[in-house]
């Protein structure tokens, strides 16, 4: 394999692999030269290549050092549950609001997100938590769903500021100013119809191709869809999302009940750790399925039974089963 | 021979190479396959990890030629845990050998 294709599959395998751009380039960076190195020093690029090892090894070598973590950043990993626990039954009790109380377990994932990503990334990985909060927040007191989910939208915002193109990075104020403009369209023009505003989105559209998430090549340079169009998992996950979402509108037709029915979305992660586990061979600890066990049980048992106040120690099935499955990885 | 204790002697020689001198990751690596049987993609992930855990750090050497590069060098607490570990294999490899009906006494 050349240089310069091994480079480009390497960033690409990092990509898929889940990590971020500012490591994907250090990591580019000291491989390329590495290789360099070699080739100063007379050795033959391919068979130098070849000695580093498959892509495979390279990225379960590259996986194992990063997994370990700074022991103060575990340290508030570890204390994120209880803190969210103590958090949800101040809440629960002393102000009868077991709902919307509920999202300080979303400090478990935030918490973790932020310890153990680096960059602009994580900002962008805590995004949909942060305005899922605001959103149920407000939706929750003052029953203006509309126009806040528009806030969503922020995520794409989020998603451009990664980018290491200027001017695609500049871009994120479009997203930005679109919400800005559809929450004083709702607010100043209430005769309009709802499609009609609905308009101030449109120039986000083309901006999706833009983000990280979905990756394109601008100006020759890889910016964020392209080559994620070319693997499989992406068109799994599309097809699976599309499955998922007919089955949602449909059971949503048939109970007319949009809320739990929206829980049937958790097939999606669910899936994705099943995929990894199953297909991937990947090592995927049990206690990583228990936030969305804990959550279905936690919303049926709430919703069906009424008993959202009982219900919410099902989440403390995610420390018991951290506790009960911890042992010694012998691999890192 | 199992490969986390592989793992750890590997880590042992990285953090004593580079006491002596500051390497590139392609010194380091040449050095040590070349003297013991190690896979070559475990090198540059174990530098990252030292590096993260402040046990090495980097700077820029300057050649006559061609770009910058990185070497690595160790930190303070990469001595201190250099010694540490170097003398838990001492007395390791001491006590193996009295099993073993060695010269080493443990």
């Amino acid at each position: 394999m050349r240089k310069e294709r091994f480079l480009e599959t390497l960033d690409e395998a990092l990509l898929e692999e889940g990590f971020v751009k500012e490591e994907r380039r250090e990591i580019v960076e000291d491989y390329q030269a590495l290789i360099e190195e070699a080739v100063e020093r007379g050795e033959d690029v391919e068979a130098f290549i070849r000695k580093l090892g498959t892509m495979n090894e390279i990225l379960k070598q590259l996986q194992r050092s990063r997994q370990k973590r700074s022991s103060s950043g575990e340290k508030w990993i570890a204390v994120s549950p209880f803190v969210a626990l103590i958090l949800f039954f101040i809440l629960g009790l002393g102000f009868d609001a077991w709902h919307p109380g509920w999202l300080s377990f979303f400090l478990v994932p935030m918490v973790a997100i932020l310890m153990e990503s680096r960059g602009v990334e994580k900002w962008l990985a805590v995004s949909p938590f942060l305005i899922t909060t605001v959103f149920m927040l407000v939706g929750t007191y003052t029953g203006l769903w509309d126009p806040y989910w528009s806030l969503y939208v922020l995520i794409i915002a989020f998603a451009l500021t990664t980018s290491d193109n200027r001017t695609i990075k500049t871009m994120s104020v479009v997203p930005l100013l679109s919400v800005v403009l559809y929450i004083v369209l709702f607010y100043t023009q209430p005769q309009w119809a709802w499609w009609l505003r609905l308009l101030v989105f449109l120039p986000v559209l083309p901006l999706v191709f833009f983000t990280n998430v979905i990756d394109v090549r601008f100006q020759g340079e890889k910016v964020g869809v392209w080559f994620v169009f070319k693997q499989p998992t992406f068109w799994l996950g599309l097809g699976a999302f599309l499955l998922t979402s007919a089955l949602y509108l449909g059971l949503v037709w048939l109970s007319g009940l949009w809320h739990p029915t929206w829980l049937i979305f958790l097939i999606l992660p669910v899936g994705g750790l099943l995929y990894a586990q199953v297909i991937r061979k990947e090592t995927v600890h049990l206690v990583a399925y228990m936030p969305f066990i804990a959550l279905t049980i936690f919303f049926l048992v709430g919703h069906f039974l009424g008993g959202y106040a009982y219900s919410w120690l099902a989440f403390l099935l995610i420390p018991i089963v951290a506790i009960l499955t911890d042992q010694t990885d012998d691999e890192r | 021979m199992n490969s986390q204790f592989k793992r750890g002697v590997l880590e042992l020689c990285l953090l004593h190479v580079l006491e002596d001198q500051p390497m590139s990751t392609y010194e380091v690596l040449a050095l040590l396959s070349e003297k013991l049987d190690i896979n070559e993609n475990t090198v540059y992930p174990l530098l990252r990890r030292l590096e993260q855990d402040a046990l090495i750090t980097h700077e820029k050497r300057y050649g006559e030629m061609g770009a910058p590069r990185k070497v690595y060098l160790l930190t303070e607490k990469g001595k201190q845990e250099k010694q540490e570990k170097h003398k838990a294999w001492s007395d390791f490899i001491s006590r193996v050998h009295s099993v073993l009906g060695g010269h080493h006494d443990a």
